[in-house]
């Protein structure tokens, strides 16, 4: 009885939810009468830069300005995706993010959707109408505002900040202009031209955090040089299975299909879903080259060469499969792998495999200076988003960017004295303590959610800055970086709010059709004579009408 | 009439003052989000609201029967509930029955605990159990092999999704559907039983002639009851286990109201397809209750 009850429960809830407009306790922001005693040199705006020379800097020294906030007895609710590795902490346990409150005499209360809800809980808040002074967009990024960020400043969610920007955060601003190549700077805007969110910036492309990872004593013993073509790939995995015994030597992702970076199939000039060639918008999986890479897959898939459970493996059974030497090549995080491999092999990185040796692959992962990941935006619930502005600003300061990305001067690091330089702009370099690399209650994945902030609106120094990423990791994602060329990867394009509907609608059937036939053809439940057929009825759910709605947000993209 | 009440009232008051949370919580929770099925008839943007957004009539229902998953959509949902009942309906009878007969008070209660215990624990926890029991080398397979079978996945085959979501849940759940059997049981005036024994009928005599006349009215009840979530599967077991390959068999209304719903946040279309289900769910309850009564005298209202 109990349990049928509870099975009707899930719509029950959502309509309960929807006409009770009220469920989630997000918090309002107050206004704290008594001001913090002492008010230790609250410094918020800009300060004394040691390091002159850079405009950026400069610029922002000057803003000692008469329009200035005061950030006294200020409260911000933060709605953030919290993640954590190994022990569980929240916001309020992190170091910098107790330390960015004391110096800002702001008071920060985070509120944390539940993991793996992320999409659901939002989209909860966003119906109840309570909603949180800032929200942080999480891993999900942009994706999170589903018909993109003008819809939901048309929809009075999240506000316009461009004005207060150039008033409330000049260093945001000149990071934007100084840091960012010029042809990058596009992304922090709309398509309507409204600057919403405060993105992470790196002054660099960061390295690609996705890619073929082999276990590197095998490729050594097995002594056959690195793989380039298929052909070499396919007599590697062949040792692989005969000499080392793997049963099954590459773990393919579970729909595939690498969506990530389109490892193996880039070799026939196609990405793994939308990419353009000179301009003109293509869908990877209805090309000829797709039925190429099928083809082969389902070749690998019945010589053995792939894992025959590879569309029900989770991260736990990779990690089996991987440490026991069940299978030696895998597409996933070299981070995260090579976390797993810790004691049984490093990594060796597969280069883009290709069809003649001396091609070169023409799509990979790319991250743009706008790291769109834990983006932060001001809603329209925030009283003082003048103050939210000021907060959200001080990442791009220089005390901000080094509090962010390096913890605490003294307890987590030291400066080294030496200095980096991207784009014409100096970067202090530093060391980390022993607090942070070898803490004895904080192993290095906790120590980062602890002493430091991963990502989030501040400029980030992901290679200098990520205590957790080893030298051989490091080595391997700056070789998938600069292994291919992304003359085929499509911009950051938005869709507005009526081709968003649509466009989730049509693609909505198509992934789920193109899910199982991609699996079937992989695995040889159906035939790939049959993959004209297969083009045809993707044709019949409206693929090509999710292709001209990506094109023409590319042509806006391009006309920002 | 009114007064009557108004007495009736009087006399009971802790009666009806006990009754107030039950009624606080259906009229809460059951009936003030009724309203909400307004949604359905329109194009819901969360951000306006039920009173902001615009409406759209029927279309949401069209496109419902457009989609192109809508017959997989209803076969697998109907033919998953079949099955169930078919297989797991009469489990939990057939338990309490045997429990009914055993005599040993600690084996029983450790029987009992035993069979219960799967009810409680979490679905997350008890897919992953399955998933890795159906899994190439796992416990099945390991079987499979030593009977000189290849080893498979089970959950990647389509035609076994149905009898493995069917049997789990006759793991999950016959132990404690029970309980209200054996309930009924235990209400069964013992004096039959005496005097079944003196008319010299025997175990099976007295179970065929006695309990399971006496059980009959819950098991029609209970049968009605089940009969109206014809078209109801819990999403959360089915997203749990279903992957591309046997979206064929496994996709069902709810998950599917799940990924368009709660996932694409298409609130409005979601809700459409929500009452389209309890339509049918209700039509389903009415026409059994009916038939009860005609055939049975036994039925809800």
């Amino acid at each position: 009885m109990k349990a049928k009850a509870l099975r009707r429960l899930p719509c029950l809830g959502l309509c309960a939810v929807l006409a009770m407009g009220s469920l989630a306790g997000c918090g309002k922001q107050e206004d704290a009468g008594t001001p913090k005693a002492g008010a230790d040199e609250a410094e918020n705006s800009a300060d004394e830069v040691q390091d002159s020379g850079s405009e950026e800097q400069q610029s922002s020294a000057e803003e000692e300005k008469p329009d200035d906030v005061s950030m006294e007895g200020v409260e911000l609710t933060v709605w953030a995706p919290a993640y954590w590795v190994g022990q569980k902490m929240e916001y309020k346990d992190n170091e910098v993010w107790q330390e960015v409150q004391k110096r800002l005499g702001v008071k920060l209360n985070f509120i944390h959707p539940a993991i793996g809800q992320e999409q659901e809980q939002f989209n909860i808040m966003i119906s109840s109408g309570e909603l949180p002074d800032i929200i942080s967009a999480g891993w999900m990024g942009d994706s999170l505002y589903s018909g993109g960020l003008d819809k939901f400043v048309d929809d009075n969610v999240l506000i316009r900040v461009n004005e207060l920007v150039d008033q409330y955060a000049p260093d945001y601003k000149s990071a934007i202009e100084n840091v960012v190549e010029k042809e990058e700077q596009k992304e922090f805007y709309t398509d309507s031209g409204n600057m919403v969110q405060f993105y992470a910036i790196s002054p660099y492309e960061e390295w690609a955090y996705n890619g073929l990872l082999l276990r590197k004593d095998w490729v050594d013993e097995l002594g056959m040089g690195e793989p380039e073509t298929l052909e070499d790939y396919e007599n590697l995995f062949i040792a692989f299975q005969e000499q080392k015994g793997a049963k099954s030597p590459l773990i393919l992702p579970a729909g595939g299909i690498d969506g990530t970076s389109g490892f193996i199939l880039s070799a026939w000039d196609i990405g793994p879903s939308f990419y353009q060639e000179n301009g003109v918008v293509k869908y990877g999986p209805i090309q000829p080259g797709f039925k190429e890479y099928l083809t082969l897959m389902n070749k690998w898939y019945g010589m053995g060469l792939i894992d025959k459970d590879f569309p029900t493996r989770d991260d736990d059974a990779c990690k089996r499969m991987m440490t026991t030497g069940e299978s030696g090549a895998i597409i996933h995080s070299p981070d995260t792998v090579g976390a797993w491999m810790e004691g049984v092999s490093e990594l060796a990185i597969g280069k883009y495999p290709v069809r003649n040796s001396g091609d070169r692959v023409q799509y990979r992962l790319k991250t743009y200076q706008a790291r769109p990941p834990y983006a932060f935006a001001i809603t329209t619930a925030c009283k003082n988003p003048e103050a939210a502005v000021k907060f959200l600003n001080y990442g791009y300061t220089q005390e901000g960017y080094m509090l962010y990305n390096y913890g605490i001067e003294g307890e987590t690091y030291n400066l080294t004295g030496e200095t980096v330089t991207y784009n014409g702009i100096e970067y202090p370099m530093i060391e980390y303590t022993d607090r942070m690399l070898n803490n004895p209650d904080y192993p290095i994945l906790d120590a980062i959610q602890v002493f430091k902030v991963h990502i989030g609106p501040f400029i980030r120094f992901e290679h200098e800055g990520n205590p957790a990423m080893n030298m051989n990791n490091a080595e391997i994602r700056q070789k998938l970086t600069e292994g291919a060329d992304t003359t085929l990867d499509m911009p950051m394009v938005t869709l507005t709010a009526e081709e968003g509907q649509d466009y989730a609608k049509v693609m909505n059937q198509v992934s789920t059709y193109q899910e199982t036939a991609v699996l079937q053809f992989i695995m040889g439940t159906r035939s790939l004579d049959e993959f004209d057929a297969y083009v045809e009825d993707m044709k019949q759910l409206e693929i090509e009408k999710a292709i001209s709605y990506q094109q023409s947000a590319y042509d806006r993209y391009q006309a920002r | 009439m009114l007064k009557k009440i108004a007495q009736d009232i009087k006399k009971y008051k802790s009666v009806y003052l006990m009754a107030v949370p039950v009624l606080l919580f259906y009229i809460i929770f059951c009936y003030v989000p009724m309203a909400g099925l307004v949604m359905a008839f329109q194009d819901f943007r969360p951000t306006q609201g039920i009173f902001g957004s615009s409406f759209l009539g029927i279309r949401h229902f069209t496109d419902f029967f457009k989609d192109m998953n809508f017959t997989r959509l209803m076969r697998n949902t109907f033919l998953l509930n079949v099955y169930d009942i078919i297989v797991g309906f009469p489990m939990p009878i057939i338990l309490a029955l045997l429990l009914n007969e055993l005599r040993g008070k600690f084996f029983k209660g450790g029987v009992q605990t035993a069979i219960y215990m799967p009810n409680f624990i979490s679905m997350v926890v008890l897919c992953g159990m399955i998933l890795d029991f159906c899994a190439t080398e796992g416990v099945i397979g390991g079987i499979m092999a030593s009977f000189g079978a290849e080893p498979r996945n089970l959950l990647q085959d389509p035609a076994l999704f149905k009898p493995i979501f069917v049997v789990t849940n006759i793991w999950q759940y016959a132990g404690w559907n029970s309980i209200i059997y054996i309930a009924a049981i235990s209400g069964i005036n013992t004096e039959l039983y005496d005097a079944a024994y003196a008319d010299g009928c025997g175990r099976w005599k007295r179970l065929w002639h006695v309990t399971l006349p006496g059980l009959f009215p819950t098991i029609v009840i209970m049968f009605i009851l089940r009969i109206g979530n014809i078209m109801t599967v819990g999403f959360e077991k089915v997203i749990l286990l279903y992957n591309p390959l046997t979206y064929e068999t496994a996709d069902v209304i709810s998950s599917y109201v799940y990924r368009r719903g709660i996932y694409e946040g298409n609130y409005g279309y979601a809700t459409a397809v929500g009452l389209f289900n309890s339509l049918i769910n209700f039509v389903f309850l009415w026409g059994t209750n009916r038939l009860s009564r005609k055939l049975t005298d036994q039925s809800l209202w």
